[in-house]
């Protein structure tokens, strides 16, 4: 009974090339925007667009412009004319991420500070980042000016003598000419970066492959799941109940079917970001493939449970719409879940989503072990084991209505 | 009644919440007999129906087939089939495809599907559409194809709700003919329609349900001599709307208004009472567009025993 419900599903669906689509071409698809969308936001790839005015047209304000204009993770729209209200009209209107205002020399506070950022509250993070960014390009570019600060600010208490100062601003005037020459930082600064990953291994893209392939095994499995309303308003239940052969067989069956397709649209997303991205799940294909597993599971038990409630075709495409994209958002397949507020993230791990992301994740970092992944996927087979029972109890149930 | 007892419910009621869908029905059903239940929509039928395959369990009262019962045992239902009214049929799926699932799905083997397949097919006459989608088929095939699923078991019982709705005469002629093919092999058979003719040219006997209560059982023409007599339906059908002198004109002629404004019944039993009708409707100068004789039909025979039953 099993194989023949399977059968019936595996047909269908050979036979609809709108499900066909939805199930295999769709989900790598939307795979690739979603990761070149958040490789270029939140990756190594991230290029603010600004616009600069130089109103105060000091030799510093001048060599900043130029910096600004050769930082290659920056670009840059600079106008030599152009006045703070054009700056502001850019950033209001959308053509450039923040505006910069160069409104008094760098050296001095008299009228207040002497760089003045303008941001989109749409964009509010360009600001904080473009903030990160002016204080690293300032230390490494323009450290005179970076160092004047605390000059000023010793000198206020009284801690270095004129004499002191005079050779100070010599070394830093030779520094300054040095540095428009070679822009390469001179010393090791106080902070450095490294990834825990090793690089160009597409760590920051295998989320979204796991967020994205979580999302279309629950659209899919719905789709596939639909057929129990189908065949509950085609009168085959009707027909099988009649039989003695237990209805438990003919859901063992969708959900094998399901199971199944799910693990080929992970192979299929997942081959996606190996080709594009360099994701290489073959290195760990054995957890890789149990958390598929376990992740088309639960996605496929959620399915067939939605649709074991549903009287209507109607009715389940829009419950599950309306589930799946809850689940999809909260669990962190639309965003990442580091962007969430705590709250959020909270609730995110009473979906499979989140879930799944953490599976796929530990699955596919270098000399991870079983035990790292078996929370995961105990969760995960939990939540298909309670779908279906659900589902069964509900099918049960409708059998003596 | 041929054979013996294949199924039987004594004393049965069937209530959901505070309806009662089911009041104290008895039935029984022989082996090798077509057994037709006959009602309005609401009378019960698939109710029973249900009954009978222990898909609903009984309030009170006592259902066994093969002297079992249904709803607790699963052997019965090894041996009866149920062909639903909707083409409980997978569309996209061809003929042979959906016998062979649903082959699988009723428990068959492997080795036993192919031969079983090909006997359906052979039996419901579909072989030569055997590669082409349901959703393809005319009514009249989809219908056999529906029937085709049943028999893969070779069930000793058939349940068939409403199994020629939608159909053209000729396909079902066609199915009438299967049907009888089957009772000839020992197949028992209970369908519900809402057909008199069907049920006159197809079953031994007939039951007649009203309001969950089986109000008549028996041979059709014993039933509808016994109600009836050899009474006959006269239909007026009137030009225009009676004006209320007419109406008492047409009421101490004999006739009756029907649910139809321009159409009067009586029944009578004389072959010249239609004529002698026809003669004074014209001295009363009341002008109609036809006068006919009607044997009784199922909506006569309900409408008989709801007014009997008050």
């Amino acid at each position: 009974m099993i194989f023949p419900s399977a059968r019936v599903m595996l047909l269908s669906l050979l036979r609809d090339r709108g499900a066909l689509a939805m199930a295999f071409v769709l989900p790598p698809l939307i795979f690739l925007i979603f990761a070149a969308i958040f490789t270029g936001s939140s990756g190594d790839q991230l290029r603010l667009h600004i616009g600069v005015a130089d109103l105060a047209r000091t030799p510093a304000t001048s060599r900043l412009v130029q910096v600004l204009l050769q930082e290659p993770t920056l670009r840059v729209t600079f106008n030599d004319a152009a006045g703070a209200d054009d700056v502001r009209s850019l950033v209001k209107n959308g053509s450039v991420d923040l505006g910069i205002i160069l409104r008094g020399d760098l050296n001095g506070r008299e009228a207040g500070a002497p760089v003045l950022l303008v941001t989109h509250e749409a964009r509010a993070i360009a600001g904080a980042i473009m903030a990160g960014h002016l204080q690293r390009l300032l230390s490494v570019h323009m450290p005179d000016v970076a160092f004047a600060q605390v000059l000023a600010d010793l000198e206020a208490i009284g801690g270095i003598t004129s004499e002191q100062r005079a050779w100070i601003d010599q070394v830093f005037r030779e520094k300054a000419t040095d540095a428009q020459t070679d822009p390469r930082p001179r010393s090791v600064g106080l902070i450095a970066t490294e990834s825990a990953l090793p690089a160009t291994a597409g760590w920051a893209v295998s989320y979204y492959a796991g967020a994205v392939a979580v999302m279309f095994l629950l659209l899919a499995g719905i789709q596939g799941a639909i057929s129990l309303i189908e065949e509950r308003r085609l009168g085959v239940y009707d027909r099988l109940l009649a039989g003695p052969r237990p209805i438990a067989g003919i859901i063992a069956g969708k959900f094998l079917f399901l199971v199944v397709q799910g693990t080929l649209q992970a192979v299929l997303v997942f081959t996606a970001a190996s080709i594009f991205y360099g994701v290489n799940f073959i290195a760990s294909f054995g957890l890789w493939l149990i958390t598929t597993l376990v992740v088309a599971a639960a996605t496929s038990g959620l399915a067939l449970s939605l649709c074991a409630i549903c009287s209507s075709r109607q009715q389940a495409q829009v419950l599950s719409t309306f589930v799946v994209l809850i689940i999809s958002a909260a669990g962190g397949s639309m965003v990442p879940r580091f962007f969430m507020p705590p709250w959020l993230q909270a609730l995110g791990w009473w979906t499979p989503n989140a879930w799944s992301i953490q599976a796929y994740s530990s699955a596919l970092t270098p000399g991870s072990s079983v035990s790292s992944l078996v929370t995961a996927w105990g969760i995960l087979m939990a939540m298909a084991a309670g779908a279906l029972l659900f589902t069964l109890c509900v099918s049960l149930r409708r059998r003596s209505i | 009644m041929p054979g013996g007892i294949v199924a039987a419910l004594s004393d049965v009621h069937v209530s959901f919440g505070a309806r009662a869908a089911l009041k104290g029905l008895n039935l029984s059903l022989g082996q090798g007999e077509i057994f037709a239940l006959l009602g309005r929509n609401g009378s019960g039928k698939t109710t029973l129906m249900r009954a009978l395959t222990g898909q609903i369990r009984v309030t009170s009262g006592e259902v066994r087939v093969f002297a079992k019962d249904p709803g607790r045992e699963a052997q019965p239902r090894r041996l009866m089939s149920l062909v639903p009214q909707d083409i409980a049929l997978y569309p996209r799926l061809t003929v042979r495809e959906n016998l062979e699932v649903m082959g699988g799905m009723a428990g068959l083997s492997r080795h036993e599907i192919p031969q079983r397949v090909e006997q359906a097919m052979a039996v419901t006459r579909v072989e030569n559409r055997q590669h082409d989608l349901i959703e393809h088929l005319s009514g009249g095939y989809k219908r056999r194809a529906n029937i085709a699923a049943a028999l893969l078991t070779q069930p000793k019982l058939l349940l068939l709700d409403e199994p020629t709705v939608g159909v053209d005469v000729e396909a079902r002629l066609a199915l009438h003919q299967t049907l009888r093919d089957l009772r000839e092999g020992g197949t028992s058979i209970l369908l519900t329609t809402h057909d008199l003719d069907e049920a006159r040219a197809l079953s031994d006997r007939v039951g007649i349900l009203a309001s969950g209560r089986l109000a008549e059982t028996g041979p059709i023409g014993e039933i509808l001599r016994r109600m009836f007599g050899d009474s006959r339906e006269i239909v007026v059908g009137l030009s225009r709307e009676p004006t209320e002198p007419m109406e008492a004109i047409l009421k101490e002629l004999g006739l009756a208004p029907t649910a139809n404004p321009l159409a009067w019944n009586s029944w009578s039993a004389e072959v010249g009472s239609l004529g002698r009708l026809e003669t004074a409707l014209e001295q009363h100068g009341i002008d109609i567009h036809e006068i006919r004789l009607r044997e009784p039909g199922l909506e006569q025979v309900l409408t008989r025993i709801e007014g009997d039953q008050g």
